[in-house]
């Protein structure tokens, strides 16, 4: 399979510490590390799940790839070719890639009409010869909205309608990959699997890639054929989703698995499966970023931070003594 | 047996709009009984907010009851005055919301609130530091006698999740009642203030209103579950009758859904179709009959409630056929 | 397919509706609406000319010829009145209409633009906003000398400023909103989204405060008239007509009640009809689910 998406070693880096502050501050705190040294590729035709909790840097690793944010170090090589610069250096870029927004309404523009959002993408790369409105008709039709839709405002979506409308934009173009950050994000239970479910029969139909950034572990188990976890900015382990969900071999993942409570009333957990919390991106913990939560950290753990390393062919762990 | 803690009956509620009367509750029965862990789950638009703000008196000013009484300690609180409604919140009922960010106050330190909130008590401040520097430490905060001094944005998130619950706690309320108190939160602190919870429940000797949408959350932490849609209890059961014999169709679909549920690499995931009835212009007969994969004729009449044994009842005529 | 619901948008006519049933909301209507006729209308409406001397009938009381009665020139009040209303109408919409502009521009790229820009902007509107506005006024009448255009100038430095921080401060918050990160994935350029997405998101409360101002500007420049800084006689202006009562008080108090009540009238008015606007705007401010 060819490899569509390539990410190696990225770091991205957010300012904390601004203004004439900066020159007061230590070197070190003036930036927090979002992501650190991810490396991951999606294929064509590929779902890749990228898990973590809330400040794992997830967000901020698919925002890098379309250029929302910067990185400061690492390639990231689309198709082959290295990605980067102005919004209009990205341009060709992000008509490629379609990408959903976590809010399913927020991530619509409030004034426009649903027509008009679906439009958008042919007015921003004023692409001729298209009848904007019989796109629009197509889109809508395509994630399963009757054309009625089109006069309506975002405000006026339910969630998940809201979510149809942001899948069929990010659609529009045909895009060879697709970036959907937490697809299911305030949906509830009953509709969550719609989103996911037109965007695998659309991706067996046109055959690009996934990435789906999300918290949502039961959901991604049944719709990625790879996953990466993220910890901290880091990918702690990486793999086929069948392999990991049968035997995880970093702690952490380990801990995320078994804390997705069961819907069995019999299944009686007698202890949380992680205790404290994700430590803070200012204060990174020392040795294995990971240790401070570890029940099987062990003094090197404490003290040398473990390199990403591969444990099969297609599975790598960032941990000195992986489970199983 | 003792009288149940808390006992809502035929609660109905409307709320005026200018699209006409939105029949958000309809003749809702919901009992806690005292040491019971019970669970309302639905989905958004089955009515759980208005539920616990017609229990807490925080109706909105157009919502109006049309019918029913919330029975707590002996009085119905929908008939109580403003004043006897501010005693019995937060000393007898305490609630835990959704978001842990705002509900402290972040211009007063942990301890003032939480000394604050003692203010029935008859003690000294010294005892009510003490009590509330107790309880924090109960609810997992380290190093509770210094971090009490400290202010909200201080703490994270699960942190602030753990001292809500702590002061919620603190007057020994007979009930509970936790709105979506984990949705907030990310998974591995979910599991954490879960297990607070349940470890919290023997000390109070409380009972618990536990509403959320996560059944996995349900099963882990309730005794009962009452599920809701579209404003009506639609099933009401033991834990164990609730998820191992579900009776209604909704509770039947909803528990199929749960991704938790679905056998590995299933494709497309179950979702239910359609969406929830106009409250403006309910349809005749069952609410979920429009989603219904087995509705039939005699679903355009109101279903009755039936009882199906064992405290287990449903709004479904085939309920209980097997 | 899911089946769509017919919706009825905010549309203008739920507007004025809505405003018709605020008391307050609809009496500043009538307000505005009453000035902008006598504006446009001076001409017709003046049973006058309002530059027309009659010496002989001066300080007259109001009678069936002269409703307001006449000045110390014997110039109908009335006339003078509904023509200075549209002098007051003319520099305060064209000057708020200019600083609006000039403010939203200046505010859009502070917010969207680079750091050091915005820095830069900051500092001018924070110098500009720090010259008290009186001596400002006067220190600009003196150097360049007293007209209409002067005064229009005076209130678009100074305004621009506010206009620009408010806007500066939206268009920060919307720069981060998911909509605008959409918009960019999607690979649209700066300008498209200031111009398609970031400036119809703030353009309703900005109208309104700018709605608010109009009765600012109206003092401004009747007060810079009164001082004799402003319009140049015999133009009349409401200020200049309180001005020239105020030195015959002592005779008669018609032309300082003529002069100082349309003054008060159009505040009121214009506030009335911002504050109504405000509440139907912002959905915040909504009881109704």
């Amino acid at each position: 399979m060819a490899e569509l998406l390539e990410i190696d070693g990225l770091d991205v880096r957010y300012r904390v510490v601004g203004g004439w502050r900066a020159l007061l501050a230590p070197r070190g705190s003036r930036f927090v590390d979002a992501v650190l040294d991810a490396s991951l590729h999606v294929a064509a035709g590929e779902t890749y799940g990228l898990v973590g909790e809330s400040g794992s840097g997830k967000t901020s690793l698919a925002r890098a790839i379309i250029g929302l944010v910067p990185h400061q170090a690492g390639s990231i090589r689309f198709r082959g070719s290295p990605t980067g610069g102005s919004d209009r250096a990205m341009r060709p870029l992000r008509r490629d890639i379609g990408m959903m927004f976590q809010d399913p309404v927020a991530s619509l523009s409030p004034r426009l009409t649903v027509g008009r959002l679906l439009a958008e993408p042919f007015r921003i790369h004023a692409i001729p010869g298209r009848d904007r409105a019989a796109e629009a008709r197509r889109l809508i039709a395509m994630v399963g909205l009757d054309a009625g839709f089109l006069r309506m405002y975002p405000h006026q979506l339910s969630g998940g309608q809201a979510r149809r409308v942001g899948l069929a934009r990010a659609l529009a173009l045909d895009p060879a990959l697709v970036i959907a950050d937490e697809p299911t994000a305030g949906l509830d239970v009953s509709v969550q699997g719609e989103a996911l479910n037109l965007l695998g029969a659309l991706q067996a139909e046109h055959g690009m890639g996934l990435l789906i950034v999300t918290h949502n572990l039961p959901v991604i188990r049944h719709i990625s054929d790879r996953l990466g976890i993220m910890y901290l900015g880091r990918i702690v382990e990486q793999g086929p989703t069948r392999a990991i969900f049968r035997r995880p071999a970093h702690p952490y993942t380990a801990g995320l698995i078994a804390a997705v409570p069961q819907p069995d009333p019999d299944i009686k957990r007698d202890a949380p499966p992680l205790e404290g919390e994700i430590p803070s991106l200012r204060q990174r913990p020392t040795g294995c970023e990971f240790h401070t939560r570890c029940r099987f950290a062990t003094d090197m753990c404490r003290s040398v931070a473990p390199d990403y390393r591969l444990i099969a062919p297609d599975r790598g762990v960032r941990c000195h003594f992986p489970l199983g | 047996m003792s009288p149940p803690v808390l006992a809502i009956r035929d609660l109905s509620v409307a709320y005026r709009s200018r699209r006409g009367r939105l029949a958000a509750l309809r003749h809702v029965d919901i009992e806690v009984a005292a040491n019971r862990i019970v669970g309302i789950v639905g989905e958004s638009g089955c009515g759980k907010s208005t539920l616990i703000a017609a229990v807490l008196g925080l109706l909105a000013p157009n919502a109006e009851v049309m019918s029913g009484t919330v029975g707590f300690e002996g009085r119905n609180l929908l008939a109580a005055t403003p004043a006897e409604l501010r005693a019995v919140r937060g000393p007898r009922i305490a609630t835990i919301f959704q978001d842990p960010m705002t509900a402290l106050n972040p211009v007063l330190s942990i301890a003032t609130q939480m000394i604050d909130i003692q203010y029935r008590s008859d003690e000294g401040a010294t005892a009510k530091r003490a009590r509330a520097i107790a309880m924090l430490t109960r609810v997992g905060i380290p190093d509770a006698a210094q971090r009490i001094d400290d202010y909200a944005h201080r703490f994270s998130g699960g942190m602030r999740q753990r001292i809500v619950i702590g002061m919620a706690l603190l007057m020994r309320p007979a009930l509970l009642i936790a709105d979506e108190p984990t949705t907030a939160l990310d998974v591995t602190l979910e599991a954490q203030i879960v297990h607070l919870l349940r470890e919290m429940r023997g000390e109070i000797a409380g009972s618990i209103l536990f509403v959320s949408h996560n059944l996995g959350l349900i099963a882990e932490l309730c005794d009962e579950v009452v599920v809701m849609y579209a404003g009506e209890v639609v099933e009401r059961a033991p834990v164990r009758a609730l998820f191992h014999a579900p009776q209604h169709p909704y509770t039947r679909l909803l528990l199929a859904c749960d991704p938790a549920r679905v056998a590995e690499g299933t494709f497309p995931l179950p979702t239910i179709p359609g969406g929830l009835p106009d409250l403006a212009a309910l349809p005749q007969g069952c609410v979920f009959r429009a989603r219904c994969p087995d509705a039939r004729a005699e679903c355009a009449t109101p279903p009755p409630l039936r009882n199906i044994g064992a405290g287990h009842v449903a709004r479904c005529v085939r309920a209980g056929d097997g | 397919m899911v089946q769509s619901r017919s919706v009825s948008a905010g549309s203008g006519g739920t507007v004025l509706r809505r405003l018709l049933t605020d008391p307050l909301g609809c009496f500043g209507l009538v307000l505005v609406v009453a000035l902008v006729v006598a504006a446009i209308g001076a001409d017709w409406l003046s049973p006058w000319t309002p530059t027309a001397l009659n010496v002989r009938q001066r300080l007259l009381p109001p009678d069936m010829t002269h409703l307001l009665g006449t000045d110390h020139l014997g110039r109908d009040i009335l006339s003078r009145v509904l023509h200075g209303g549209r002098i007051a109408l003319y520099v305060s919409i064209v000057s708020v209409s200019a600083a609006l502009t000039l403010g939203c521009v200046l505010g859009m790229i502070a917010g969207y633009g680079p750091r050091w820009l915005e820095n830069a902007l900051i500092l001018v509107f924070d110098a500009v906003r720090s010259f008290p506005t009186v001596l400002f006024a006067l220190a600009v009448v003196t150097l360049v000398g007293p007209s209409l255009t002067t005064i229009m100038l005076i209130v678009v430095v100074t305004t621009t400023p506010i206009y620009g921080r408010i806007v500066r401060v939206q268009t920060l918050s919307l720069k981060a909103q998911e909509f605008v990160l959409a918009e960019r994935a999607m690979g649209a350029g700066p300008i498209r989204v200031l111009a398609h997405h970031v400036l119809p998101n703030l353009i309703g409360p900005l109208l309104i405060l700018a709605s608010m101002e109009v009765p600012v500007v109206i003092t401004i420049e009747s007060g810079l008239s009164f001082l004799g800084l402003g319009v140049r006689p015999p133009t009349p202006s409401w200020g200049s007509i309180l001005n020239d009562g105020y030195n015959f008080i002592r005779d008669t108090p018609w032309p300082v009640i003529a002069g100082g009540v349309p003054i008060v009238l159009t505040t009121l008015g214009f506030t009335f009809l911002g504050e109504a606007l405000r509440d139907i705007f912002d959905p915040r401010l909504q009881r109704e689910p």
